[in-house]
């Protein structure tokens, strides 16, 4: 019982991430106007330093 | 309470975990055998305390706005990087050690990791060097790589993931083993960035302070949380792994520590005995000396053994 429960949820969590990327509805920019990222785990500016453009940091 | 009181304090929170576990790998003397773990865990919480005042607590710290943001910059990338980079460190860790009792399946595994990974880094670079892209900035070749690069070792992340789960029995784990609390939190990890990824090319990544970094940051912060939990709970010791003659993990493990040894050689022709060196030519010698000196009734048993294993060929041909 215990192991099926933690199967379920392995596969649950397999299957959300895997389906995920290909399932967004919102509005899309182009990659040149894209402005952050996350590659570090916080959000990862894109904005070249010394543009004048901070990416919204306040 | 607004979105960015919450990204700050889920960050704070997730900073402050990154701090407590890698404690706790070091009270329990764990970080040398999980090293990248610990590792990438350290990083995580340094740059957390670096990226979190830039981030939340500039001006109360009177950081100028371009000064704070080149050091975040700076930072954000370096981290993300040596992340990405501990990351496939740790899974290769963990697939290693969790086929550690499957000597052949381990090698073999190693071979094909490997090669997966030189495969996705020379795709993952052809088509961030693709001719989409018409005037090559930072940014242009941030933005069509770092995803790409991420996304493939977060999918290679679950798929190690469901392994372990499938496979946890053969290889003599159990759910509290730390192997498997390892692989999910990983999967936590991978699948949190995965479902974030799917905004990053929207308005809504637009700002550093947008509400879509918020999934990633639940997602480290569960993790970390997993791996607290494994590292501090006793772990069980692996079991004994009995498999049946018939499981395919026993049959591809021998396969594979088949695979790749070095071969006998037969001579099939030309051969001469000038080409045997001198010792060899004395045990042959004595060899057939002793041949000549068997009695005649265990000669007549040989015959008689072999007679039948001829007979035996011809039934099986028939």
């Amino acid at each position: 019982m215990k192991s099926t429960f933690v199967r379920a949820i392995v596969l649950t969590l397999t299957v959300a991430g895997l389906a995920a990327p290909s399932m967004t509805s919102a509005k899309t920019v182009a990659p040149s106007k894209t402005a952050t990222t996350s590659f570090s785990g916080y959000p990862t500016p894109l904005c070249m330093p010394g543009t004048g453009n901070y990416c919204g940091m306040q | 309470m607004s979105n960015v009181l919450w990204l700050r304090d889920v960050s704070i929170a997730e900073c402050a975990m990154s701090f407590c576990v890698a404690a706790i790998f070091i009270y329990k003397r764990v970080w040398g055998k999980f090293s990248l773990l610990f590792a990438l865990i350290a990083l995580r919480a340094l740059s957390g305390a670096i990226l979190i005042p830039l981030l939340f607590f500039r001006k109360d710290l009177g950081i100028s706005l371009p000064v704070a943001y080149n050091t975040y910059f700076i930072t954000a990338w370096i981290s993300g990087a040596a992340q990405t980079l501990l990351l496939i460190g740790v899974i290769y860790h963990v697939y290693h050690e969790a086929m550690r009792p499957l000597q052949g399946l381990q090698r073999i595994g190693k071979i094909i990791f490997r090669w997966v990974a030189v495969v996705s880094l020379a795709v993952s670079l052809a088509f961030a060097a693709g001719p989409h892209t018409s005037t090559i900035t930072f940014a242009s070749f941030a933005t069509a790589i770092a995803p790409q690069v991420q996304q493939g070792v977060f999918v290679l992340t679950l798929c190690l993931l469901l392994f372990v789960c499938l496979a946890i029995r053969p290889l003599g784990l159990t759910f509290r083993s730390r192997i498997f609390g390892v692989a999910l939190g990983l999967g936590v990890t991978a699948t949190t960035f995965l479902v974030q990824a799917a905004w990053l090319a929207t308005v809504g990544a637009q700002s550093l302070y947008s509400p879509i970094y918020l999934v990633g940051t639940v997602g480290t912060l569960v993790s970390v949380c997993i791996w607290g939990a494994y590292f501090t709970l006793p772990e069980p010791e692996r079991k004994m792994i009995l498999l049946p003659t018939t499981s395919p993990f026993f049959t591809w493990n021998r396969i594979s520590e088949a695979l790749g040894d070095e071969p006998g050689y037969v001579a099939i022709a030309g051969f001469k005995p000038q080409m045997l060196a001198a010792a060899e030519l004395k045990v042959l010698s004595s060899a057939a000396h002793k041949v000549d000196r068997l009695p005649a009734s265990s000669q007549s048993a040989e015959d008689i053994l072999s007679r039948s294993a001829a007979n035996q060929r011809v039934a099986v041909s028939q």
